[in-house]
């Protein structure tokens, strides 16, 4: 039994994954002979651990400073900065294309329906007993 | 509990049958989601609901259709973000 959440499928969030040089595989086979790791998706950041009994260490981290110090040794980024800038600048497109997207679909949603389906469940919740509530 | 302090309803809890709709792109799902953020109702989204959700449908617009989720502003995520120990 490992002692993380997501063992049983083989995988975890990055914030929740400390990465840890010999035991991390990125891009491994997820469940069903699928990628976990893809590039560009949402879940690109997931890490496979090989299973093992250890938990990950909670004080390594991804070495990602080291990384971006040998894009700009091997002449693959002018300096660190860009680096950081490259990535906030991927990660703000990718926050926008989503919310745009969340926008096109949800616009074409019949709000009073889901008004009242939360209605329904809300008034469902009411019945409970106060023990039910929290504060 | 003190009886000034006003009780609220237990929050909403996206098991991974939500998240997959939600993934799916299905309309009066998202909506949902939004509409609860909207009106400032506590969301949990567990990490591995998630999961299963993105391994459920699978494909590039499903996992940044969840990844929306990040975006919300009342929802609580439990595990993400946290220490493993």
């Amino acid at each position: 039994m490992l002692g993380y959440p997501g063992a049983m499928l083989g995988v975890l969030p990055a914030g929740l994954a400390r990465a840890r040089p010999g035991k991390v595989e990125r891009g491994g086979q997820g469940p069903g002979g699928r990628s976990a790791f893809r590039p560009g998706g949402h879940l690109s950041h997931m890490i496979r651990y090989e299973r093992s009994e250890d938990p990950p260490d909670r004080d390594d981290r991804p070495p990602l400073a080291a990384y971006a110090e040998h894009l700009v040794e091997a002449g693959r980024a002018p300096s660190v900065s860009a680096v950081v800038n490259d990535a906030l600048t991927e990660r703000v497109q990718r926050d926008r294309r989503i919310a745009r997207r969340w926008k096109e679909i949800t616009a074409q949603a019949d709000l009073a329906q889901v008004k009242r389906i939360i209605a329904h469940v809300e008034a469902q919740a009411a019945q409970f007993p106060p023990s039910h509530w929290y504060r | 509990m003190s009886e000034d302090v006003r009780a609220v309803p237990a929050p909403w809890v996206l098991d991974i049958s939500v998240l997959a709709e939600a993934a799916r792109g299905d309309t009066r799902t998202m909506t949902l989601v939004q509409e609860l953020d909207a009106r400032g109702r506590p969301l949990v989204i567990p990490a591995l609901a998630v999961t299963g959700a993105s391994l459920d449908i699978h494909n590039d617009e499903a996992d940044e259709l969840l990844g929306g989720l990040e975006q919300l502003e009342k929802a609580l995520r439990p595990f993400i973000g946290a220490q493993v120990t």
